[in-house]
């Protein structure tokens, strides 16, 4: 062909090929149309589910605003298309995708996270722990709990599986958890943490420092388990012993101490350190003294 | 011999009629006027043999069922409404389910099994829901095919009210048989062809419960004579299918299990008297 023809000849075909996108587009949708076949639509589903479905509309999914279900395919959008499951009659798991104990907990976390994967707080889901032991997450949430909150009630949820952490903080002295004034997930990110028990810090300390700052230092005189590890000392959900010490003093002391000095023995008949005279009546200061003397290395008052 | 021949003729008549007489005087309860129709006992193969059934529904295996005599049809809301007066079927899309010949519906297995009592001990005879080896073989009049009346789903709305085009018109997402049964829902009881028992609506109308608790793998677990279910499990079986549902679903093998206190727009259920 002569390179004059090409020149002309060049836009028609360019016009040509533009004609058939729009065609090929109508194809594309035309597939998912047919796709869409299968979905039965949730007023159908109301009509054998109406308790679920009136708290789900209640529910922030059912908002049109949101990116949810109701702007996609309301509740097959996580049951997957109802017709079969329609034309059968229903039945738990016929033809349907149901969240029961018995579905494969990655299957029905992958529902959530197929609009759930970028929202905030879920970046660490796949390495979390939960994650590992097969926690899904209607393990925790109600996909359906209506008035708009969605989000487990607190601690209830968690001692349903942390029946020793439940324990714990029905011991005498314990963070005022049952109180709500905290929560778990105060301290811990349940959907998932590089950190060990899935704290909410890198660093354990430095989540107890963020309620207990007058404790962080730094101090003129330092006690090192307090830069080590608050539970050293501390049973962070409860102890039987006073503030959450995981030993009665002076044994908690004497771990580390040389008893040798101050016997945990009566000294006469009226005194011991093990009532009225413990360590920390003299050792106050036991998280790290400021005393401009040298006094200070003991954490004396 | 010509005296032998019409004695021996004489009496497999008398026979005849007999059984033909009993079977075509349906016991009627008195107080709520049910319908019970005699059943022969009897061995049949139950479970999907057609091969277009759940795996919940194989193996196919011989099971044989005692007499008994069970419900010409589903239970009605008049009927129903002598036990439990305030109870209502409700309605579907602005159509009512609950006119007084058509079947209860939004009925639980707890609330049908009440029922069942309520009436045994107003009556003096024993009523209860029929076992799923019962109902299927009820279901079947000695059919193997799909469907009482054979396999081709496109026959269905002579013999059942399924969830056809009239339905279509409302519902258009559904799947639906190609027929006109002439019913969006539920349709009178016995307005369709009876099977070869005489019983009307065992495929479609209402679901009915049955005395069995779910499993899937019941039939690798059950004996032949007269088996029902009894272990452990959440569920009950329903049978039959319903107003709602299309070819899938309206078959005399499909079974399906729900919770014994949860009823819905197109599930009922039908008694059965022993002795």
């Amino acid at each position: 062909m002569k390179k004059k023809y090409i020149i002309p000849l060049f836009f028609p075909l360019c016009l040509l090929l533009l004609s058939f996108t729009p065609a090929i587009g109508y194809t594309t949708d035309t597939t998912e149309a047919d796709a869409k076949e299968d979905f039965i639509g949730a007023e159908t589903c109301q009509e054998c589910h109406e308790t679920q479905y009136e708290s789900y509309a209640k529910s922030v999914h059912s908002k049109k605003s949101i990116k949810g279900p109701q702007s996609q395919d309301a509740c097959e959008t996580c049951h997957s298309a109802g017709a079969m499951h329609v034309e059968k009659g229903g039945g738990r798991e016929v033809d349907i995708f149901a969240f029961n104990k018995e579905t494969d907990p990655q299957a029905k976390s992958a529902k959530c996270l197929a609009c759930h994967e970028r929202t905030p707080g879920m970046d660490l889901w796949e390495l979390g722990v939960h994650k590992r032991n097969e926690v899904s997450c209607d393990s925790c949430h109600d996909i359906h709990a209506g008035g708009g909150v969605l989000k487990p009630k607190e601690p209830e949820v968690c001692f349903g599986c942390h029946q020793d952490i439940k324990v714990d903080v029905n011991k005498r002295s314990h963070h005022p958890i049952l109180e709500r004034k905290v929560s778990c997930s105060s301290c811990h990110s349940p959907h998932g943490s590089l950190s060990k028990s899935m704290v909410n810090a890198d660093d354990p300390q430095q989540l107890c420092y963020r309620c207990h700052a007058d404790k962080r230092g730094p101090s003129l005189w330092e006690h090192p388990p307090v830069e080590e590890d608050c539970q050293s000392c501390h049973s962070v959900h409860g102890s039987i012993h006073a503030q959450l010490l995981n030993e009665r003093i002076p044994q908690l002391c004497q771990n580390c101490h040389d008893w040798s000095r101050h016997p945990g023995t009566p000294y006469d008949d009226n005194a011991s350190y093990t009532s009225r005279w413990d360590c920390l009546r003299c050792h106050a200061a036991i998280h790290g003294s400021n005393s401009p003397s040298g006094e200070g290395v003991f954490f004396v008052r | 011999m010509t005296y032998k021949m019409p004695g021996t003729l004489f009496i497999l008549l008398l026979f005849g009629c007999v059984i033909a007489a009993h079977a075509e005087t349906p016991y009627v309860e008195p107080s709520t006027g049910i319908e019970f129709i005699s059943v022969p006992g009897g061995c049949y193969q139950m479970g999907d043999g057609v091969g277009d059934g759940d795996p919940n529904e194989r193996p196919v295996h011989e099971v044989c069922v005692s007499d008994f005599a069970i419900g010409k049809s589903e239970i009605t809301n008049a009927q129903y409404q002598k036990f439990n007066p305030r109870h209502d079927s409700g309605k579907s899309q602005d159509s009512t389910l609950n006119e007084d010949n058509q079947p209860v519906v939004n009925v639980s297995w707890e609330e049908a099994v009440a029922f069942s009592k309520w009436l045994s001990e107003k009556s003096g005879q024993t009523y209860r829901l029929p076992t799923e080896a019962e109902w299927e073989y009820t279901a079947r009049a000695g059919s193997s095919q799909s469907r009482f009346w054979g396999n081709n789903p496109d026959d269905a709305c002579k013999y059942a009210n399924v969830a056809d085009m009239t339905a279509k018109k409302k519902w258009a997402k559904w799947t639906s048989f190609t027929c006109d049964d002439g019913y969006a829902v539920s349709a009178p009881v016995s307005s369709f062809t009876p099977n070869n028992y005489g019983l009307s609506d065992m495929l479609g109308n209402a679901w009915e419960w049955c005395e069995d608790v779910y499993n899937s793998e019941a039939y690798t677990k059950l004996p032949k004579e007269n088996p029902v279910y009894a272990g452990s499990g959440e569920y009950r079986v329903m049978r039959g299918g319903g107003w709602s549902n299309g070819p899938l679903g309206i078959r005399s093998s499909h079974r399906v299990g729900l919770s014994p206190d949860f009823g819905h727009h197109a599930l009922g259920f039908r008694l059965v008297k022993t002795e």
